[in-house]
């Protein structure tokens, strides 16, 4: 499986606050343009870091996409983060 | 002929200028980060360099998967920064500083005799965004014990030898800055710094400063 889109598009989101900002508005309207799963959709729809580390999404790419939709770093997004990611180890992130 | 007068290694934790302008505040360990960084930069001005030649990965702030190149050079005569998203995602603020001279001018005027610095911006052990990312912020990781005791104890071409994408991933990184300081000890052919500090703590992830004055450590290496 290809998870270059969905990776691309998180990382699209991390550098672009204005496209974040619709993102959070109308992820549907984005995800429609976008060459994704189901599973990658709806898992990127609802910020479900989780479920993205499981697609195979690279660490790197979701902890910024992840800093995006918090707004921001701090002692408590860190916490936060890593309570979404307790118990995964890292798999295969071929693209 | 020019010189390289200066070789150092610093950490590039984007979540180290908040602890910086926290002062007093940071906790104690972050503050003698902030320390070590104050002792390298007076070197660094000592050492009078006209070059700055800075080493540091990208981590897909340029460029992303399509479009990565191996090795990158860019030349220039302003230096400007961080990217826009890490000012924002970091609260880090911005820079942007003319280098003192156009680099053309600087080579045309001194055809041969520049003072040369070299600065790998990199970092010890981390997994950024992993779910060891935690794990790694503990004083006694044993890959930074090992490694520190590799980089003070003249077996930097052992430690070359053995950081490969492989072992590091094995040993828990996620992102492999590592290889920045790798390229520093090359530049010094694997000579033991005269300057190696690192802080290790809960507070953050361990950071390392390490230097050389090559001339110096060159003396040494004869010994």
């Amino acid at each position: 499986m290809s998870h270059y889109s969905a990776s691309r598009l998180m990382w699209e989101l991390t550098r672009d606050r204005d496209f974040a900002d619709a993102f959070r508005t109308d992820p549907d309207a984005v995800l429609a343009d976008r060459d994704l799963t189901d599973a990658e959709a709806q898992a990127l729809a609802t910020a479900n870091l989780r479920g993205l580390f499981e697609l195979g999404i690279h660490p790197f790419v979701l902890y910024h996409f992840a800093l995006r939709m918090a707004g921001g770093w701090s002692p408590q997004f860190m916490e936060d983060y890593l309570s979404q990611l307790a118990g995964l180890t890292v798999g295969n992130l071929e693209t | 002929m020019s010189t390289v007068v200066q070789v150092l290694c610093v950490p590039h934790d984007p979540t180290l200028p908040r602890m910086a302008a926290a002062g007093a505040n940071a906790p104690e360990p972050l503050q003698r980060t902030i320390a070590h960084f104050e002792t390298l930069r007076a070197r660094l001005a000592a050492a009078e360099p006209d070059v700055l030649v800075v080493v540091s990965g990208d981590h897909l702030n340029q460029w992303f998967y399509d479009n990565m190149p191996t090795f990158s050079i860019g030349k220039a005569i302003r230096a400007a920064g961080p990217f826009p998203h890490e000012q924002e995602l970091f609260a880090v603020g911005s820079y942007d500083t003319a280098l003192e001279r156009d680099v053309a001018d600087l080579l045309e005027s001194h055809p041969g005799d520049l003072r040369i610095a070299v600065i790998a911006s990199g970092h010890l052990s981390n997994a950024i965004g992993g779910p060891n990312m935690a794990d790694l912020v503990r004083p006694d990781n044993p890959w930074d014990l090992r490694t520190w005791e590799q980089i003070t104890g003249d077996d930097i071409p052992a430690l070359v030898e053995q950081s490969t994408y492989e072992n590091l991933s094995a040993a828990g990184h996620g992102t492999l800055g590592f290889l920045d300081y790798i390229f520093a000890m090359g530049a010094v052919g694997g000579r033991r710094p005269d300057f190696a500090e690192k802080v290790a703590s809960t507070a953050g992830p361990p950071t390392g400063f390490l230097a050389w004055d090559p001339s110096t450590t060159a003396a040494e290496a004869t010994r």
